[in-house]
């Protein structure tokens, strides 16, 4: 009787433990679902940003503010225009740099680490989950209000150029994204004035 | 009878063996050659136009291919041209892309390849931005790149901070000066992308090459599929797989339509088709014997001797079918050979003699040319003589052709006779003379056997990729590899004026890529002291944000290039940019040869004008159009003078043999009929060159054959239908062959095509006029 009972108990908490799980994973699921949903019903937006990017052979890290356009399905922009005027923008498979000087125009497909953050951001937007996971594995955590992206990318050469992709926000609202290079460079932007 | 069974035999025996040994010792030692080049004189005046035509034909340039992409949006094409070129550098095949990108990977910066050039950068180009003004914008610079995004230069940073590297491998991309569009190349009008291939092949023959080009089909093809895009490629490379096709399909369609052809016309003549492939017997051997003697005596023979060569032995199928005519059912075919054979013979001979005044003009062509045409003429009039008759034993119907009884009995009257002929002459008076300065061809690849489509093609890409001209060059030649660069150098500073006053858009020469010692040491001396760039990197880094001692690398690669021993051309050459400077710098002929070339001349005559003041650099100028146009024109004079000293060669053998005035009637309609044939294409607008020349020479032997045959005395009207037979049929059957050549895609075989058919026709008619009914015996 005593074992039957403690067999009950270890069934139950068992079960428990496996409902729990499922219920979590649903509750995760559906969260990203939603948080997906929310950013594929944006056509376009357009956010301001301040960017620190720190890295190791400078004393201070290059501080630039500007702002971000966003077009779906795949048109995203980035203006710096303090301190001085940059333009990135990304159309379907080209990537323009613009600074006051010069002018380079990029082939994302031959040079996924330039474009994997730009991309990643445009996915995100574009409520593109699929696209995400094809290219990262993901860990989600938090609720609609307030979430957060980690992505780490699958592939091995662009693993030897960005060691992961963070990304904070509430809804759709993207409000943070830290980006670690592999060689432990770092950057973190702050997004805010969603309009 | 006997004694003839037994000739007969001895003969068969000693023609198979012949044959036999000449197709074993041609499958063991023919050397076909192709290349036009060597087809030109074996000392021409001009070396240094020998030399560069020689490079160009062989030389890396033969290597590059060009891409076109066309007809859709240019954002499409540009990334298929991206594409493209990403897929193609994959290829081992294919050597560098160029297409305009400015893609440089970063890992060929530091990579073992690069690491030479690199320690040498200093050295390479001059570099004084040394100042705190140039060192703080190019810092400046780079931070600004950091806060793009753009990560390329991030790993050279502390050791060239100028990205000075970068730049000198930049420029020499840039050498093109291309329209870019979308980051690619594109053509003027920003209408087509244009790529650049360098085929990298051991093994530069036709059949590598044919693979390669058929890769890079395989690579466009997935790229354009189901789009709406043209893709052009040219090249030497591409025209030379062109024309080979080109010619095995004329080849087989010419062979294949002449075959059945005239397989019908020897049906209708004679009720009989076997006899087609006995008259191919003299014709074959020829060939066969031809190819033989002309690679024992030269070592190698020319596809174009062979291809033109063949051709003019066409005229030997004539022979069998004078034998075939003049036979009939009651005679041995011993007899009726023997009664045609001194006409047959005299034919021959003079002929052949003829072709005898091509040799010894230094152009090897011609020579090669002439023992061709002599060796199988003999040959095919020995087999007509002792191997056909005995193949014809088999009874034959030849068919009643009303025609003959219509033609035997015209008649001309001598007043019609000398009209015709004054009137003949006058128009072709009237025409060559309203032509005489533009009827010859200057151009040299008019000669080239490439279909006129791919030439077209061909000169279309040069042009819209900017491809440096080949008709301004400055060429100096040195043993000593130091001593020409500084030669190079002083001539670039020259001409430097012209690009200065905007008359040319370009120079390009070896010493963008690799300077003299003595320039090395002059950047060397240029670069500053340890000191003094370590104060001036401090004053300027303590308004920056970098790190202390970061740019201790640069400092010590500056320093270290104060050291250095300048980079040699041996060193360069173990580079990967060796292969960039191919085409500008190169060993022929036990010397070290430099080629400065200009792009985008504005002014033809004021180039040429300002080149003749300058006394140092003129002696090295060589316009390429105008050296081939006069080694062209020499050539066409040549063949020509040759040409007229062989019919001075036919007359006075004829002389020997008959009477001025038979001489005059037996020639006269030859004459006439070359003049028509050369009038009716200048009138048609063709431009005459070497080629319509060497078959104006065929057309005199045909025209000379008949007119032979025509002057025979008959002995009865039954032989002068005969003989009219024989040559009705050797005019049809040569109609049918050049009318069909004359329709190739290969200028060269259309040109001959056209030339003989129009020759023949004229030949034919004439000698019936002047000839018919002349005498009879």
């Amino acid at each position: 009787m005593n074992h039957i009972n403690k067999f009950l108990v270890l069934l139950v908490l068992f079960f428990n433990l496996v409902f729990n799980m499922a219920a979590h994973a649903t509750e995760h699921d559906s969260t990203v679902a939603e948080v997906m949903n929310l950013f594929s019903q944006q056509k376009k937006s357009t956010v301001d940003f301040k960017e620190e990017k720190h890295t190791s052979f400078l004393e201070q890290p290059i501080i630039s503010s500007g702002y971000l356009e966003f077009i779906a399905p795949d048109r995203l922009a980035k203006y710096i225009t303090v301190p001085e005027k940059i333009s990135n923008e990304i159309n379907g498979n080209q990537l323009v740099i613009k600074t006051s000087s010069e002018t380079h125009t990029i082939n994302l497909k031959e040079h996924p680490e330039f474009s994997i953050i730009l991309t990643s951001i445009i996915n995100l937007l574009s409520g593109n989950y699929e696209a995400l996971k094809n290219n990262f594995t993901i860990k989600f955590k938090g609720q609609v209000t307030s979430w957060e992206l980690e992505l780490l990318p699958r592939d091995s050469f662009i693993r030897g150029h960005i060691d992961s992709i963070g990304m904070h926000g509430n809804k759709n609202k993207l409000t943070k994204i830290m980006v670690t290079e592999a060689n432990k460079d770092y950057s973190v932007t702050h997004i805010s004035n969603h309009r | 009878m006997q004694n003839n069974q037994r000739t007969s035999l001895i003969a068969h025996i000693t023609w198979l063996s012949f044959l036999l040994a000449s197709l074993v010792y041609l499958f063991s030692s023919l050397h076909v050659v192709s290349d036009i080049s060597q087809f030109m004189p074996d000392d021409h005046k001009n070396k240094d136009v020998q030399l560069l035509l020689d490079e160009l034909q062989q030389g890396s340039t033969a290597r590059l291919l060009i891409i076109r992409l066309s007809g859709d949006d240019t954002l499409k094409l540009a990334s298929i041209s991206k594409q493209l070129r990403a897929t193609l550098e994959k290829n081992t095949h294919i050597g560098l892309v160029h297409n305009g990108q400015k893609v440089l990977n970063l890992q060929q910066l530091i990579n073992n390849e690069y690491k030479l050039l690199f320690n040498y950068r200093y050295l390479l180009s001059e570099n004084t931005a040394f100042t705190k003004e140039a060192l703080s914008a190019s810092l400046k610079q780079r931070l600004t790149e950091l806060r793009t995004g753009i990560t390329l230069f991030k790993n050279t940073l502390a050791t060239d901070p100028q990205n000075h590297f970068s730049r000198f491998l930049y420029r020499l991309q840039e050498r093109a000066k291309n329209t870019h569009l979308h980051g690619v190349w594109f053509d003027k009008d920003k209408a087509s992308a244009l790529l650049l291939v360098e085929l990298n092949l051991k093994n530069f023959d036709l059949d590598h090459q044919q693979q390669a080009l058929n890769e890079i089909n395989h690579a466009i093809d997935p790229l354009t599929k189901n789009k709406n895009i043209t893709v052009d490629i040219s090249g030497t490379a591409s025209m030379a797989v062109q024309t080979r096709s080109a010619i095995q399909s004329t080849t087989k369609w010419l062979s294949g339509t002449a075959l059945i052809l005239m397989s019908l016309l020897f049906w209708w003549s004679y009720r009989s088709a076997h006899l087609f492939f006995i008259a191919m017997l003299p014709l074959a051997s020829a060939i066969i014997a031809a190819l033989a003697i002309t690679n024992i005596i030269f070592n190698q023979v020319h596809g174009i001797i062979i291809a033109f060569g063949i051709t003019l032995l066409g005229v030997c199928i004539d022979y069998p079918v004078h034998l075939f005519s003049h036979h009939t059912k009651s005679r041995d075919p011993q007899q009726t050979i023997l009664s045609i054979w001194p006409t047959l013979r005299l034919g021959v001979i003079t002929t052949a003699l003829a072709y005898l005044a091509m040799l010894g003009t230094g152009f090897t062509g011609l020579s090669q040319l002439a023992v061709f045409a002599i060796s199988g003429l003999i040959i095919s009039l020995l087999v007509t003589r002792w191997i056909v008759p005995a193949w014809l034993r088999l009874n034959f119907n030849k068919q009643e052709h009303p025609y003959l009884k219509h033609l035997s009995i015209l008649t001309f009257s001598a007043k019609s006779r000398l009209v015709s002929a004054i009137a003949v002459i006058a128009f072709c008076f009237l025409i060559i003379n309203a032509n005489l300065t533009s009827m010859w061809s200057e151009n040299i690849s008019d000669l080239s056997p490439v279909p006129a489509k791919a030439k077209l093609l061909d000169q279309e890409l040069r042009h819209s990729i900017g491809a440096p001209e080949v008709n301004h060059v400055f060429l100096i030649k040195d043993h000593d590899t130091e001593r020409l660069l500084q030669r190079t150098e002083s001539m670039v500073t020259r001409l430097n004026v012209l690009k200065q006053n905007k008359q040319v858009n370009n120079i390009f020469s070896v010493t963008d890529f690799i300077p003299s010692k003595q320039t090395q040491r002059l950047y060397q001396q240029q670069l500053p002291q340890r000191n003094e760039l370590v104060t001036n990197l401090n004053t300027v880094t303590a308004s920056l944000p970098f790190k202390k001692y970061f740019f201790t690398p640069f400092i010590d690669d500056v320093s270290a290039s104060k050291d250095l021993n300048p980079i040699s051309v041996a060193e360069f050459y173990e580079t990967p940019l060796a292969k960039h400077i191919q085409q500008d710098l190169f060993f022929k002929e036990n010397n070290w040869i430099s080629i400065v070339r200009l792009s985008g001349v504005h002014d033809e005559a004021a180039l040429l004008s300002w080149i003749d003041t300058e006394a140092s650099i003129k002696p090295h100028y060589l316009n390429l159009r105008q050296a081939t146009s006069s080694l062209m024109s020499d050539y066409q004079q040549t063949a020509l003078s040759r040409l007229l000293l062989g019919s001075l060669i036919i007359g006075l053998i004829l002389l020997m043999v008959r009477p001025l005035k038979r001489m005059g009637i037996i020639l006269l309609p030859v004459v006439l009929a070359v003049l028509l044939s050369i009038s009716i294409q200048v009138l048609l607008g063709t431009q005459l060159n070497l080629f319509h020349i060497l078959a104006l020479l065929l057309i005199v032997g045909i025209g000379l054959d008949y007119s032979l045959f025509f002057d025979r005395k008959w002995t009865s009207l039954e032989d002068y239908q005969h003989r009219l037979h024989g040559i009705f049929i050797s005019a049809s059957s040569t109609l049918i062959t050049f009318g069909i050549l004359g329709f190739s895609d290969i200028p060269v075989l259309a040109a001959l095509g056209q030339t003989v058919s129009y020759g023949v026709l004229g030949c034919f008619v004439l000698t019936l006029l002047f000839n018919i009914k002349r005498e009879k015996a």
